[in-house]
């Protein structure tokens, strides 16, 4: 060594001698089974795989080494080498980690008899537990043997003497052969041995295709407990027919309070985000606060009335606020029954009663949210056709909310020039993502209009939101009529076969789509084509639709329509899946 | 603009006779070509071998411009392939002459050839008739492109019919009659019951004892349609078995529940594999509850033990001009494909024949990917996997919508094979 090289030497002993204690301090596993699992974390199997073997050479019942062995021969496909420590795991130490390992790798090997036995030898230790078999049914499952997976959970049963035994294993595999009858029953036995899978059974059961569901309430409609009624209603709810799964629970609830309420909150919990199954949601509600009393039945009553005014069930929701108690619930529940109130007059067309409520309401509810329920007391005046009183209303309103609703009031009044500055100045963002959609709709409907004022397009879209959707169609058909095609006509035109397609009424709604198409108005006519195609798509008319999608494509090459143009266009030539 | 008006004009245009307004002034110039390159800068690739092919369709000349702009396409510059190509949203950008000089040249000095197309090929899909179009890649590869072709099946085999086509498509059959083996592990299932009871129908129909039986004939009549000078296609399990059953004429390699009798205990040593397009030597899998035929798959799926996690494929580079046909069958504007489960996903290097052309591996695994080869006057190429843009294909799963996956390296490579029976035959050098 040379003099140089002395101070490096020195300089690694000291590092050496630092380090070794730091080391020390951390938790260390000793020996081969520690550098095993350090091997494995790092993703090297090969080297923890001969890391753990040398563990189980020392010890053969080492539990954590065959355990690590087993692990890190998987990924290698060498599973196949397990059947040796695991034989001799069971020999040394017979207990759960070693007989759960010889039956995996007896699985893997495919030889099931030699499975059984070792089932059979775990089980004479561990009496009664299912944990043996269902080790055998989830080592076929995973290598694919579901027939003998099934074969064996019979087994099980037939050991343990518990026809229920292993019933989620099974449900599982009666799904996944398309039994869903056969699967229902199971979930059934799951749910009884184990309440929380019914939540599980709901989710598995949610995909049984339409042609299979009546067998699958027919199996459910065997057991006459509460929680397969649960069940039914659940699924009911899910397939799409909400209120036919309201009337099966509440036809079941038992006379227990608690039990019935715990039923009736939680499928109104599951509908929550369900804007479809609002009356259901809302009937479940109702039921909940007949249950209850005080302060609990007022909230369920709260709820329940908004959920049938979001149904559009206004009369369900009066019923529901009538029978609210006074000052029962809190302050916050006295609030909200009046909000919904307000929403529920406004619903009847009656804003002078509604105004009444919402300024008994002003130092009750928050300053935002009372804005917005001002705001819609402004539209149900102008609905009610006093557009003055409406703008009244909105006196004091300097949000940008306030200027798109004011927009609104002015289209109403025939006061395009106003509408479309009021709408510039609220911009795009004001209100929710549909009320800013719906004002660049009206924008696009009035701005090729040269004429600053046409009250009688105010008087038809006034019309629509009064929901007189036949009369709006036919003054808006009048106007289109009125207008030159490129002046705002072409839209109007669109507008009406939109509004006359709503209606059902598609022999008009294809007429006035052809006027809009045929009218070579840029903005105008592909979008016109497009709808024109997806109503003969839905008369099943496809070599015409075919012809105008690719009329469309051809003419307007640019129009932001193409897209969906040629999606439709290869969808009505089977090129792709339907959507 | 009138209502008669506007209606003469949509007629006209449907009826390819004339252009609407923006696409007009192209046509009164009629570009002498349009070029479809097929690079990154093309939106549509799978769409633009279905404009290639309507071309072909009409009559027109198309050239396939190998290794020029990943396989670019030289388009006659009329009106209705103009118009095609509007309508499928395929890029094409206007030629003329001056600018294919350029191009040939360029051509001329690359690793690139000139393959002039002549002749829209024939197509068929040999599928049952319930399959859905969803349930076979090349079907809805061909669906997607606007690729004509018609459904053909065990009687129209057996029946003769093949040589009324030029290319033949396997859908995933399993030609040892074994019903993809899945007998046991989904037993019970209706779909299973459905295809068992409309094979085993189909085998009484046509006078066969069992329906290893008449898969094996049909076999036959597959390899002597590509002896014959037939362009035959296979992906997934279709590739495998039929060697399978071609090499198995002389023993009983179909489990009990599909003929009544077990494999035979010799079945290995009877294989006669000189009867086989692709493989030999492999061995069969004596299991009948496990999904895997034999280790001609490298992938090996459904055998928990064996199979092989998915990787990527690259796609080997050929001589243009030397070796145009592989060439074809590798264009694309990928280099390196992630790789798809499927029955058979690969196949392994140790069961192909000498003569067979190795077109996409996956390095340094011992398994390959797409291979070709020649029989008789013939030509056939397997595909390994299910579909492209499903890697881990399962029973159930939704159908691919290709409208998402317009740039599909993995079907380009399908489409490649479609296009090539139509290419004007010169002496190969391979």
């Amino acid at each position: 060594m040379t003099r140089t090289c002395l101070p490096i030497v020195v300089l690694t002993v000291t590092l050496l001698a630092i380090a070794a204690p730091l080391a020390a301090q951390r938790p260390q596993v000793p020996g081969d089974v520690g550098v095993a699992l350090d091997a494995e974390r790092r993703g090297d199997f090969v080297a923890a795989a001969a890391a753990y073997q040398r563990a189980l050479a020392a010890n053969q019942a080492d539990a954590t080494a065959l355990l690590g062995l087993e692990r890190s021969l998987e990924p290698l496909n060498r599973s196949g080498e397990m059947l040796g420590p695991a034989l001799a795991a069971v020999a040394r130490a017979p207990g759960s980690a070693a007989y759960s390992a010889l039956v995996r790798a007896w699985v893997a090997h495919r030889n099931i008899d030699s499975a059984r036995a070792a089932v059979s030898g775990w089980s004479a230790l561990a009496k009664g537990e299912s944990a043996p078999y269902r080790e055998l049914v989830q080592a076929l499952v995973r290598t694919r043997q579901r027939a003998e997976a099934k074969r064996a959970i019979e087994w099980g049963r037939a050991q343990l003497g518990n026809d229920n035994a292993m019933a989620y294993d099974m449900a599982q595999l009666r799904a996944s052969e398309g039994d869903w009858a056969g699967a229902t029953r199971e979930w059934l036995a799951a749910a009884r041995e184990l309440p929380g899978y019914r939540l599980t059974a709901l989710a598995a059961l949610t995909p049984v295709p339409e042609r299979e569901r009546g067998a699958v309430r027919t199996v459910l409609g065997t057991e006459r407990t509460l929680e397969a009624r649960e069940l039914e209603a659940g699924l009911l709810a899910r397939w799409g027919d909400p209120d036919e799964a309201v009337k099966v629970l509440i036809a079941a609830l038992p006379s227990d309070r608690a039990r019935a309420s715990e039923a009736l909150r939680g499928f109104a919990t599951g509908l929550q985000s369900r804007p479809d199954a609002a009356r259901a949601r809302g009937a479940a509600l109702e039921e909940l606060a007949r249950r209850n009393a005080g302060d609990a039945a007022a909230r369920a009553r709260v709820e329940a009335a908004q959920a049938y005014q979001q149904a559009g069930d206004q009369a369900g929701a009066r019923r529901v606020l009538a029978a609210l108690p006074a000052g029962r619930g809190g302050a916050a529940a006295a609030a909200s029954a009046a909000s919904t109130l307000v929403g529920v007059l406004l619903a009847e067309g009656k804003p002078a009663e509604a105004e009444a409520e919402l300024d008994k309401l002003r130092d009750r509810l928050p300053a935002d949210e009372w804005q917005a329920l001002r705001r819609s007391v402004a539209l149900g005046w102008a609905r009610a056709g006093q557009i003055d009183h409406g703008e009244a209303t909105l006196a004091g309103d300097s949000t940008v909310e306030g200027l798109a609703m004011r927009g609104r009031l002015a289209i109403f009044r025939g006061d395009l020039k106003g509408a479309v500055d009021l709408f510039r100045s609220a911009g795009p963002y004001a209100g929710s993502r549909e009320e800013g959609a719906h004002r660049t709709a009206l924008l696009a409907l009035v701005q090729p209009i040269t004429s600053d004022t046409l009250p009688a397009l105010g008087a038809a879209l006034l019309a629509l939101e009064q929901g007189d959707s036949a009369r709006g169609a036919r003054a808006l058909e009048q106007i289109g009529e009125a207008l030159s095609a490129d002046q705002g006509g072409a839209e109007v035109m669109l507008l009406a076969a939109s509004v006359r397609a709503s209606l059902g009424d598609s022999t008009d709604a294809e007429a006035l789509l052809r006027k809009a198409a045929a009218s070579e108005v840029a903005a105008t006519a592909p979008a016109a084509e497009l709808e024109l195609a997806r109503l003969l798509l839905a008369q099943r008319r496809s070599s015409e639709a075919v012809s105008l999608l690719e009329h469309l494509i051809l003419t307007w090459p640019r129009s932001a329509t193409v897209p969906e143009a040629r999606r439709a266009l290869d969808e009505a030539k089977g090129a792709v899946p339907p959507s | 603009m009138k209502r008669r008006h506007f209606m003469g004009t949509t007629a006209a245009a449907v009826a390819g006779l004339a252009l609407p307004a923006p696409l007009r002034g192209l046509a009164g110039r009629r570009a002498s070509w349009l070029l479809a390159p097929m690079d990154d800068t093309q939106a549509d690739h799978l769409k633009a071998y279905g404009v290639a092919f309507r071309a072909l369709e009409r009559g027109e000349k198309v050239e396939w411009l190998l290794n020029y702009r990943s396989g670019s396409f030289l388009l006659p510059g009329d009106a209705a392939t103009v118009r095609d190509a509007a309508l499928a949203g395929v890029t094409v950008r206007e030629t003329d002459a001056g600018a294919v000089t350029s191009i040939r040249a360029e051509i001329e000095q690359a690793n690139m050839d000139a393959v002039p197309l002549e002749k829209a090929p024939r197509v068929a899909i040999y599928s049952p008739p319930n399959a859905a179009p969803w349930d076979d890649a090349v079907t809805m590869a061909l669906e997607y492109a606007g690729v004509k072709y018609e459904k053909v099946w065990d009687e129209e085999v057996i029946q003769g019919r093949l040589p009324d086509y030029d290319w033949l498509h396997l859908h995933h059959e399993d030609f040892t009659g074994q019903f993809s083996k899945f007998v046991l592990n989904y037993a019970g299932a209706p779909w299973l019951i459905e295809m068992m009871q409309r094979n085993q129908d189909m085998a009484r129909a046509l006078g066969f004892p069992s329906v290893p039986a008449e898969k094996r004939a049909v076999a036959h009549r597959i390899a002597s349609f590509v002896e014959e000078g037939g362009f035959l296609f296979a992906m997934c399990t279709a590739t495998e078995t039929i060697d399978l059953a071609l090499a198995s004429a002389s023993t009983d390699i179909a489990a009990s529940f599909a003929d009544g009798t077990p494999m035979a205990a010799d079945a290995n040593a009877r294989m006669d594999w000189s009867r086989a397009l692709a493989f030999e030597n492999a061995r069969l899998e004596q299991s009948p509850t496990m999904a895997v035929f034999s280790d001609i798959d490298g992938h090996q799926v459904n055998s928990p033990d064996r199979r092989q996690e998915l990787g990527a494929f690259t796609l080997f580079d050929f001589s243009a001009k030397i070796d145009p046909v592989p060439t074809m069958l590798v264009q694309n504007h990928r280099q390196v494909i992630p790789d798809f489960y499927g029955l058979t996903t690969s196949f392994s290097r140790r069961t192909l024949k000498p003569g067979v052309t190795v077109m996409a591996e996956e390095p340094g695994a011992p398994w390959v990917k797409y291979i070709r080869g020649e029989v008789g006057q013939g030509t056939w190429t397997f595909y390994g996997g299910h579909d492209p843009e499903d890697p881990q294909h399962q029973i159930g799963d939704a159908p691919t919508d290709l409208a998402l996956h317009p740039h599909s390296p993995g079907y380009r490579l399908i489409l490649n094979n479609v296009l090539f029976p139509a290419a004007k035959k010169k002496e190969l050098k391979t």
